[in-house]
């Protein structure tokens, strides 16, 4: 057990030392990013004292020693667009992101489950059938079509939900559902065949023959067990999601980090590109060893096959 | 990139219990096999996507008008059957005035194009690297398996922006990370295919016989690692057209006037409270491919009897 924990995390520590080190020398490898950023036809001294300026000019060890240390520091440089600080821009980005996600994953748990269970009790019915194949077109739909689709209309024939921005709970309705549309489908898929896998054990024959009522039986002993590959998928699917928060952003118009992200690629603003490439990917190592980890706790046998 | 190996057991077909394509004759048997097996519905869709590849095919014959051609006097028609459509332009027209169904089939063409060549990359890397990982194994295949981990650990359209956002947004760049989005997915696979299939005892008999190694990988360990590789073909092919459609979308792939799926649907999204049909008609096309290819996949992977565990 204590082997399985001191690899994960040794696993986890190397992966976010390779991502920390990539991204430095990948954004290096394109050149001076002045160039991108200086008007052309800028004369040459004013050009050297903006790379001066964003210490573009000092050798590249130094500048990879400034970069780590400024990694724990808490100093990220300053933003080659806005010409603020790096962490503040994601601070004040950060809680619309939390909340979108958070929204996301309350929703697809909460419908996920229920549905999934309504499936597989009503595996031969038209009911059933019909959870199953809409969860197969949500997990096919791309999310950038589903909020077309949604926008189209809730927000242009219904008028009932703003089509874009983070200024009231409400516009967080939409980009949430889009958010959590492929994990809810998972999950249905997950929790309705975990069930099906439990259903026709014995214990729940003997938990019938002992006269238990039918709602008993799927709660207490059916659900119990089918929890654990649920579980999984739930961990999974979270880290899927981190990434997924970034397309979504950008069609909603949420200020969050995702859709930083994408607007500090097209501008090439490496330093806001780079601390979020590492914070996103931290955040996805993180979650995903704390999964392993707690499933590791739960499910002794993990360890044998991990 | 996760999802790709991730099986749909929702909607899978009675598992098959023959186990013939293991150790069977390839080609042409496998393929009549195959389509004994398949149901009047799965004929249906294996059809329709045949249709339309084909379509993405000859899309320069079947387009009506040049996809980039600008009609200012047409702007803004909704397809037939709507208020104010034109008859010449069954789809409708954009805000420039050119054709939807034009733009709508040379973007299908561009969109299975990066799909196609991108899928083949990562599978040739992939398969590649796993075969070296699960048969000469070592510190390289230590490496490889690393590298494995950290793309799968790490989201890969993070990956992706990096890239774009230094190499800049051309279709060379687009289909390299579209081909560099699989390859982990079949590593991991391969090699443990390579593993099993390398410590069966026929393997273990041609080696005794003094076979090279060459000889053992392709003529012993490749064929009977056929069926994994093209359900996992199958299941990239869907999920790249998806990461190119989204990679567009956002702006950051196939640059304008050029169409794919993607770049339409993002061009639309400005018109989209007044002119809907700019983005719902490509939208449509990635659904329709995407769901179709998925569905494929899924029967392929169940009537080949493969386990991508």
């Amino acid at each position: 057990m204590l082997d399985f924990l001191t690899r994960r995390t040794l696993g986890s520590l190397a992966t976010l030392i390779v991502v920390v080190v990539a991204v430095f020398f990948a954004t290096r490898l394109s050149g001076n990013a002045m160039d991108y950023m200086l008007p052309p036809g800028i004369d040459t001294e004013t050009k050297a004292a903006m790379v001066k300026h964003f210490g573009l000019d000092q050798p590249l060890w130094l500048q990879f020693w400034r970069y780590v240390t400024g990694l724990f520091s808490g100093d990220v440089g300053i933003s080659l667009f806005e010409r603020r600080s790096v962490v503040a821009i994601y601070a004040e980005r950060l809680p619309n992101t939390v909340m979108l996600f958070s929204y996301a994953l309350v929703l697809s748990v909460a419908l996920g489950v229920p549905l999934g269970i309504a499936a597989a009790l009503n595996r031969r019915n038209p009911l059933g059938s019909a959870i199953m194949a809409v969860a197969f077109v949500g997990y096919a739909t791309p999310n950038f079509v589903l909020a077309i689709v949604m926008i189209l209309i809730f927000s242009f024939n219904l008028h009932w939900l703003p089509s874009s921005g983070d200024a009231t709970p409400l516009h967080f309705l939409m980009p949430s559902v889009v958010l959590a549309a492929p994990m809810l489908a998972e999950i249905v898929r997950f929790t309705r065949n975990a069930l099906l896998d439990v259903l026709s054990q014995d214990y729940l024959r003997t938990a019938r023959a002992k006269g238990l009522p039918e709602w008993l039986v799927i709660v207490k002993h059916a659900l119990r067990n089918a929890a654990i590959p649920v579980v999984t998928i739930i961990g999974l699917q979270v880290a899927g999601m981190v990434a997924r928060c970034v397309l979504v952003e950008a069609v909603f118009a949420t200020k969050g980090i995702g859709d930083l992200v994408v607007f500090a690629t097209m501008q090439r603003d490496y330093p806001v590109l780079q601390f979020g490439v590492i914070l996103i990917a931290a955040l996805v190592v993180v979650v995903s060893l704390v999964v392993d980890l707690l499933y590791a706790a739960i499910d002794p046998r993990v360890k044998v096959t991990a | 990139m996760t999802d790709l190996a991730a099986p749909l057991p929702g909607l899978a077909p009675a598992p098959n219990t023959s186990n013939k394509t293991r150790n069977g004759r390839r080609g042409q048997g496998t393929l009549a096999m195959l389509w004994r097996k398949a149901n009047w519905l799965m004929r249906l869709y294996i059809g329709l996507f045949v249709l339309i590849l084909l379509v993405a095919l000859f899309a320069p014959l079947l387009a009506p008008y040049d996809p980039n051609a600008q009609t200012l006097l047409a702007r803004l028609r909704p397809p037939v059957g709507f208020d104010r459509a034109m008859p010449a332009h069954p789809l409708g027209t954009d805000q420039l005035g050119r054709d939807m169904l034009s733009r709508t089939l040379y973007g299908l063409q561009l969109t299975m194009l990066i799909a196609l060549v991108g899928s083949l990359i990562s599978m040739v890397l992939g398969t590649a690297l796993g075969v070296i990982a699960g048969y000469v194994r070592g510190p390289l295949g230590a490496l490889i398996m690393a590298l494995v981990d950290i793309q799968i650990a790490v989201p890969f359209t993070l990956i992706a922006l990096l890239v774009i956002a230094i190499f800049g947004n051309s279709l060379p760049v687009l289909i390299t990370v579209i081909g560099i989005a699989g390859w982990e997915a079949y590593a991991r696979v391969v090699r443990a295919q390579v593993l099993t299939v390398s410590r069966m005892p026929f393997v273990e008999a041609t080696i005794a016989a003094g076979a090279t190694h060459s000889r053992i990988l392709l003529k012993h360990i490749l064929p009977n690692i056929v069926s994994p590789i093209i359900v996992m073909w199958t299941m990239t092919f869907s999920a790249l057209i998806l990461l190119e459609s989204s990679m567009s979308f956002l702006g950051l792939g196939v640059q304008p006037p050029t169409a794919t799926l993607g770049s339409m649907v993002g061009l639309g999204r400005d018109y989209l409270a007044s002119n809907p049909w700019i983005a719902v008609v490509p939208s449509l096309a990635i659904m329709f491919v995407s769901l179709l290819v998925l569905l494929i996949g899924d029967w392929l992977r169940d009537a080949l009897d493969v386990k991508l565990k």
